[in-house]
This record gives C-alpha cells, sequence and structure tokens, in this order.
C-alpha cells in the first residue's frame, strides 16, 4: 500500500513536530484514496516525551470538520523524540484505528526527520495487539 | 427535541453508515442503552465486559469527556451533542 502525502502538508507535520520537541507531537490528516488533504496539527495533552493524547476538543474539532467535508481521517501522525519511527508497544496498543495509517516522525537526528508510515490492524478494533505493516510513503 | 450521537467511522457499519443517529436525553447509561437496543453490535463494542464503557472507548458530551463528568452517570440534556470516539494515544514509551 502506498500512502501520498503532499509537501506542505508533510512540511505542516515536520514542523509541528519540531514546535513540540522535545516533548511528541501528535496530529491528524484527513483525506481520502490514500492520500492526504488536510493537516490537523493537534496540542499533546499529555505534554510528555515519552506519550502522546490529542487533546480533546481540538481532536473533537478535527473529527467534526473532517466529517463535515465527506473526507476520512487518513493518518494519525506523532513524533518519536529519542528512537527510531517504528510503532512502540505503547502504540500498537493504543491504535484503535485500523484504516489510518500510524506516521511517526522521528526527531532522533532533529536537523534530518525520518517518517515512517504503519498500519496497526487488529482482529476486533479494541484489541491490544494486532499486525504492524509498512506502508510506502509518497511525498509529492 | 433529542440528543445527537456522533458515530466514529469504525462503529458506522453498527449502525446503519449513519455519521450520526439521535436518540432520547437522559443519564448517559440511558441514552447508549437505548441506542444498543436499536443497534445490538454498538452495544457490543462501546461497552466492556464491566458493563462500564470499554477501556478503548472514549465519550464526550459537548466536548467534555465524561470520565471528567460523571461517566455513565453524566446527564445529557436536549441538544446535547454525544461523540463517541476510539482511543487516540500512543508514544514511544508508556505514559507514567
Amino acid at each position: 500500500m502506498k500512502f501520498t502525502i503532499p509537501q506542505d502538508i508533510y512540511d505542516g507535520m515536520i514542523q509541528h513536530c519540531r514546535n513540540d520537541y522535545p516533548n511528541e507531537a501528535c496530529g491528524f490528516m484527513g483525506g481520502s484514496d490514500g492520500k492526504a488533504e488536510v493537516l490537523y496539527p493537534l496540542p499533546n495533552a499529555a505534554a510528555s516525551p515519552i506519550y502522546y493524547r490529542p487533546g480533546d476538543k481540538e481532536m473533537i474539532a478535527a473529527i467534526n470538520d473532517i466529517d463535515e467535508q465527506d473526507k476520512e481521517l487518513v493518518a494519525i501522525f506523532h513524533s518519536h523524540v529519542a528512537s527510531p519511527p517504528n510503532p512502540s508497544p505503547t502504540d500498537r496498543r493504543e491504535a484503535h484505528y485500523p484504516d489510518a495509517v500510524y506516521l511517526i516522525v522521528s526527531l532522533m537526528d532533529t536537523e534530518n526527520p525520518l517518517t515512517k508510515g504503519w498500519l496497526i490492524k487488529k482482529a476486533d478494533w479494541r484489541d491490544e495487539s494486532g499486525e504492524i505493516i509498512e506502508v510506502e510513503l509518497v511525498i509529492s | 427535541m433529542s440528543v445527537k450521537v456522533n458515530i466514529p467511522a469504525v462503529l458506522r457499519s453498527a449502525v446503519g453508515g449513519s455519521k450520526s443517529v439521535e436518540a432520547e436525553s437522559g443519564q448517559l447509561r440511558d441514552v447508549l442503552v437505548s441506542l444498543g437496543q436499536k443497534y445490538p453490535a454498538l452495544k457490543e463494542q462501546v461497552f466492556g465486559p464491566d458493563g462500564g464503557l470499554h477501556k478503548f472507548v472514549n465519550v464526550y458530551i459537548n466536548d467534555e469527556d465524561v470520565r471528567y463528568l460523571e461517566n455513565l452517570d453524566s446527564k445529557v440534556a436536549d441538544g446535547d451533542t454525544v461523540a463517541i470516539l476510539p482511543a487516540v494515544a500512543g508514544g514511544s514509551r508508556q505514559a507514567p
């Protein structure tokens, strides 16, 4: 599977991650057909370098906006400030959007962020474990 | 008037594909149980084995997380909006 992110949206995601550094940053992308169209940078209510949880009001506003535009929540992104862009055990356990691409931005090298995309498939979306599948990212 | 309940994409198949459904006002428990009677698959996914909200299901009344209100005993008034959302969280390590 491929997931396409327009360059301006990709750059906005990286900037948001840098802005929240040294804490983890998070946000959504709305879109359709495997392509991001709108970026929703969200505050990390946990304000933590090892954990993220989007702010409730901003998250609901983003979800409502995506619905009103008849788009889908196509990606959920967050940063890892000191580890590679691979799903951690916490990321796997707390992933409950089987159709969204989970984008992880590693800021181990802040000058050269590295982003990878993952699907986290579970038999039941509420499960704590599931299969991870890397998604090919196309930045265009 | 009644209550609008927003349904997340992952649960829409349980309510015939609708983005939102209507319910009668009352305690949140009553709102969700009444929806569960109409949409049994929704009830199965929203409630956990202990009868409370499933730990990975977040419910908001007018954007307020019901865990910070009175949970299933929270009051839902006519005109309120209830949002059901799968939890969003994660990170490089477990939260302290």
